[in-house]
């Protein structure tokens, strides 16, 4: 007996001070003075505020895969709680529209816009910049995670829901919208391909002076630049002065990160002091020439543009569209359009025989007309001339005239066989004209 | 014995004793605990748009149905590339699938039918989700519970095209949630053109699909989607469309498989649903048609 009442204060005992123990004040009591909801509701609070904080709303230059895609400009204007307007200079239209957004708690706090709005174009599956990015659009994200105000700039900084690229929004200046729509008029001296299908970039630093061909994909907004020893690829985002570059590109230890358009030169310039400095400027002939114009003419050599595969190929110059459209717009009276233009060189092995068929199509039965120039050719500083030579049916010579004038001009042709192709695996050739550099016809070698 | 019940009382005393100590410790151990107070979640009701009110009228009260269109990441798959919908463009649409979808439902199946066997939520996407295959998916049903439609904003109420091709999706995808909720007979099914379902199915178009004896290019991925495919195309035609696009196919064996196939729907949804499709197909062309006129 004895024995069970030592067991039974034992037990008490025990009992008892596990429980004072369970009860004592934890360590860990003091880190937060607030429960995890109410600092939850705190920091949505914060961003909310931070957001609405602006008057004049916020900039935002998004990278959305800096890669392979360049940047785009937002302005963000936050009305209360749930109320955003905005534009960007995504496409043409800087209409400033409202829509919905919210402040939620994601894998931390975010900025949701939660109806559609210019954000979401860059999240649209239906609409890439190219066939490379099929079902992607432009890889965009319209969930931003929240990582707090940056003390010295008063940015709020960003972090995409997806996949993490920093986005900064800026707080805007009074014509935030003006200055977008003043950067796409900017874009339009570096894209407008109506000055010159050649473009380059000259790079002088420590009195090196180094050429690359510079090739922008326009709705990439994606530039890459190369010469014989250097490649560089680079996404860029225009503004009012120019162009910004993200990541900067790094030359020779020198950082280029900025470009500003200098009217009276035509130059988009990068200043980085002491006489260093990047240009990129429209010229006049290609900058590295081949001398593709020989291996054109080899005997029984054909060049094909066809109207269904490649008026839209991003080689095809602008240009070379409008006048295709004219020759179009003096056929259709006649239900005819131009849908081939094809060279045929040194037929049979004869130099003297060559050809430049147009083929015009019926509307009403689908047969060709096959209007035929005979030209001779000379090849001259790395250009192709081609001379006239008599037509198949000179009667019908006016209606194709607008291109064939470029073609057979007396200054010639610069012909570059591509490292590209459309659509087929057939090798890609194109023809610019000498006297019109904004002139460039794409075709197929057949 | 006197001495065990002895002992067995002081031990049932001492047991007393230290349970009530140990609800003495308990319940001072307690005493000090904050009483309770408003929530800290935000608990206070969402300000309601017209939209929303729309919303809470005509789905969530008549049909126990949630409509979601502001984002949720939560319910969208997130390694597509997809957004959500214009808010405008949200109302019209709703009442187009009400008009078509639901009224229809309820006029043939009765008051309660949609709301006993219905998706829990519509989710509405603003914009096409293309597959990187370059195909597009126009939309799901995940579990019975949800069904989710694309291309919101891209959705015309006065051209009969583009509505068929919206409210077929609704169509093809409430008869998986119907076959969710009791199979149809399979294998049946199955036997009447088993050789040419093909995971390739979009190579084939649907003109071609149909004189293999299926009523689309999609019917033939697989038994289940050609069963709904089936109740689709018989919804959203009228009985004289239908019939023609059957009269229009050359291979008499092909007319035979989709006539044979439609009279496995049909008594499927008599015998299970008490639905007379027929009746179903003509309340629906009607209510499209007055979709159309207004």
């Amino acid at each position: 007996m004895k024995n069970n009442k030592y067991i039974i204060n034992t037990i008490v005992i025990v009992l008892l001070s596990m429980f004072l123990v369970n009860c004592a004040d934890d360590d860990n009591e003091g880190v937060f003075d607030e429960s995890p909801a109410e600092r939850t509701n705190a920091q949505k609070q914060e961003l909310r505020t931070a957001l609405q904080s602006s008057d004049t709303g916020w900039k935002a230059v998004y990278f959305t895969s800096p890669g392979e895609l360049g940047g785009f400009t937002f302005f963000f204007n936050f009305l209360d709680d749930e109320t955003v307007e905005m534009t960007s200079d995504f496409d043409d239209d800087f209409t400033v529209t409202k829509s919905k957004y919210d402040v939620v708690l994601g894998s931390t706090i975010k900025l949701s816009f939660t109806t559609k709005n210019d954000i979401h174009k860059l999240s649209d599956s239906a609409n890439p910049p190219d066939s490379g990015l099929i079902g992607r659009g432009y890889l965009g994200d319209f969930e931003f995670l929240y990582y707090g105000q940056d003390e010295a700039t008063g940015d709020l900084i960003f972090r995409t829901n997806r996949t993490q690229e920093e986005v900064r929004f800026t707080k805007a200046t009074t014509n935030e919208v003006q200055n977008i729509i003043d950067s796409k008029a900017i874009a339009l001296e570096l894209t407008d391909s109506e000055k010159s299908v050649y473009q380059n970039v000259i790079v002088t630093i420590d009195g090196t002076t180094e050429v690359f061909d510079f090739s922008l994909n326009v709705n990439r907004r994606f530039i890459d630049i190369s010469n014989d020893s250097d490649s560089y690829s680079f996404g860029i985002a225009y503004n009012e002065k120019g162009f910004t570059v993200s990541p900067p590109l790094e030359i020779k230890g020198q950082e280029i990160s900025e470009f500003t358009y200098n009217v009276e030169a035509d130059k988009f310039i990068a200043d980085l002091g002491s006489g260093n400095m990047a240009e990129i400027a429209f010229l006049d002939a290609p900058s590295n020439p081949t001398d593709d114009n020989l291996v054109v003419v080899q005997p029984d050599n054909a060049y094909g543009y066809i109207d269904d595969f490649l008026f839209d190929a991003t080689s095809s110059s602008s240009n070379f569209r409008a006048l295709r459209n004219s020759v179009n717009e003096g056929l259709s009276p006649f239900d005819l359009s131009l849908s081939r233009v094809q060279f045929f060189f040194t037929i049979g092995g004869d130099e003297t025989f060559n050809v430049i068929q147009y083929q015009l199509l019926s509307a009403v039965d689908g047969s060709i007309i096959r209007l035929n120039h005979f030209v001779t050719f000379e090849n001259v500083d790395g250009k192709l001339i081609l001379i006239d030579d008599g037509w198949s049916d000179p009667s019908l010579a006016p209606f194709v005239e607008a291109i064939d004038n470029v073609l057979t001009n007396s200054e010639g042709l610069y012909i570059k066989q591509e490292n590209f192709t459309v659509r087929f695996p057939n090798t890609v050739f194109t023809f610019t004209s000498a006297a019109d550099p904004s002139f460039r016809m794409t075709t197929y070698a057949f | 014995m006197n001495n065990i019940n002895n002992k067995y009382k002081r031990l049932v005393n001492a047991c007393a004793y230290i349970v009530a100590v140990i609800a003495i410790v308990i319940l001072a151990s307690c005493s000090q605990e904050d009483s309770f107070e408003g929530s800290n979640l935000d608990t206070s009701a969402p300000k309601l748009t017209a939209l929303d009110t729309y919303i809470r009228t005509n789905y969530v009260s008549a049909y126990n149905i949630d409509v979601l269109y502001k984002w949720n990441e939560n319910v969208v798959d997130n390694n597509r590339f997809l957004f959500p919908p214009i808010e405008e463009n949200v109302q019209p649409v709703l009442e187009v699938v009400e008009k078509i979808w639901l009224d229809s439902y309820t006029e043939v199946g009765g008051a309660d039918f949609v709301k006993l066997v219905a998706p829990r939520q519509l989710l509405l996407v603003g914009g096409r989700n293309f597959n990187r295959s370059g195909t597009i998916l126009l939309g799901l049903a995940e579990g019975g519970k949800r069904i989710t439609l694309f291309e919101t904003d891209l959705v015309d109420v006065s051209d009969r095209a583009n509505i068929t091709r919206f409210l077929s999706t609704i169509q093809h995808e409430y008869c998986h949630i119907l076959n969710q909720t009791i199979p149809f007979d399979e294998e049946g099914y199955g036997r009447i053109t088993p050789s040419e379902y093909t995971a390739q199915w979009f190579n084939t178009s649907i003109a071609e699909a149909r004189e293999l004896g299926f009523i689309s290019d999609y019917s033939r991925s697989s038994v289940v989607e050609d069963f709904a495919e089936m109740v689709n195309f018989m919804l959203i035609n009228s009985n004289e469309e239908y019939n023609a696009i059957i009269d229009g196919i050359s291979n008499v064996e092909a007319r035979e498989s989709i006539r044979s196939k439609e009279a496995i729907v049909a008594d499927y949804f008599d015998k299970q649903w008490d639905i007379d499709i027929y009746e179903l197909q003509e309340v629906t062309a009607r209510n499209t048609q007055e979709v159309i006129n207004n």
